[in-house]
């Protein structure tokens, strides 16, 4: 991992981590499966 | 005054770029672009359209920061993550769309809705509605997939924290996501959710 933009962090590095996992475990050739991932994203991710 | 450059901090080098230095842009492009392609790869499989998002990204990105839309200090590559992200998801969509255009006329199409992407105010309403009703279809999941659901999406936990919390693998953490998106995508399907 680079040095050079410690500001970013862990998170970011976490974040392609588990997205990278989710693209390839989960969504795999499914294209449909990317679309209910959005809708479920936009739907529960306001701590409303 | 390029080496200088690539010393600074992200939010340090879009500053730069702000007050009218241009190469900075350079910098930071350069610095993050193996990440974004590679996410963006990873989600499309096809090198030639990661390449385009990529260059739909970098255009958003700067556009966005050019309005002062970017407020997320400190995590810049987070944020671009995330608009690679929704290229992408508008990528799959216009492909649905093009494969499914018939479909849309017998009511509202979840999963053909492009709109969801873009929402103006007008489309505020129906875009709470459809929140209302993917939460109801969440419930009917099996227990230990709406839970990985309510972890991820929610609490915004990653797999790994899902996996240790809920005492499972990491791959059987991914397949119970798995199912549940299949799960809701029959779902979603078989009520024909028609909102308008």
């Amino acid at each position: 991992m680079s040095q050079e933009y410690d500001e970013n962090g862990l998170n970011a590095e976490r974040l392609l981590e588990d997205e990278m996992l989710f693209s390839k475990e989960v969504v795999g050739d499914d294209d449909d499966l990317m679309l209910v991932d959005c809708l479920l994203r936009e739907a529960l991710s306001k701590k409303s | 005054m390029n080496l200088n450059l690539k010393k600074l901090s992200d939010n340090e080098l879009l500053s730069v770029y702000l007050s009218g230095n241009e190469v900075a842009v350079s910098v930071l492009v350069s610095r993050h672009r193996r990440r974004i392609f590679d996410y963006i790869n990873m989600m499309v499989k096809d090198r030639d359209l990661a390449d385009d998002i990529f260059q739909e990204t970098l255009i958003r990105v700067l556009r966005f920061v050019s309005e002062g839309r970017y407020t997320e200090n400190g995590k810049f590559l987070s944020w671009v993550l995330r608009i690679a992200h929704n290229q992408v998801i508008d990528h799959f969509r216009q492909k649905k769309q093009q494969n499914n255009i018939s479909e849309g006329e017998a009511g509202y199409d979840l999963l053909n809705n492009k709109d969801l992407a873009e929402s103006t105010v007008e489309d505020q309403m129906v875009a709470r509605q459809i929140e209302t009703d993917v939460r109801k279809l969440v419930e009917q999941l099996p227990p230990e997939q709406r839970e990985v659901v309510m972890m991820r999406y929610y609490m915004g936990m990653s797999f790994k924290e899902i996996a240790a919390e809920t005492d499972v693998s990491i791959n059987t953490a991914l397949g119970r996501m798995r199912y549940a998106l299949i799960n809701m995508r029959k779902l979603i399907e078989e009520k024909q959710l028609i909102l308008n």
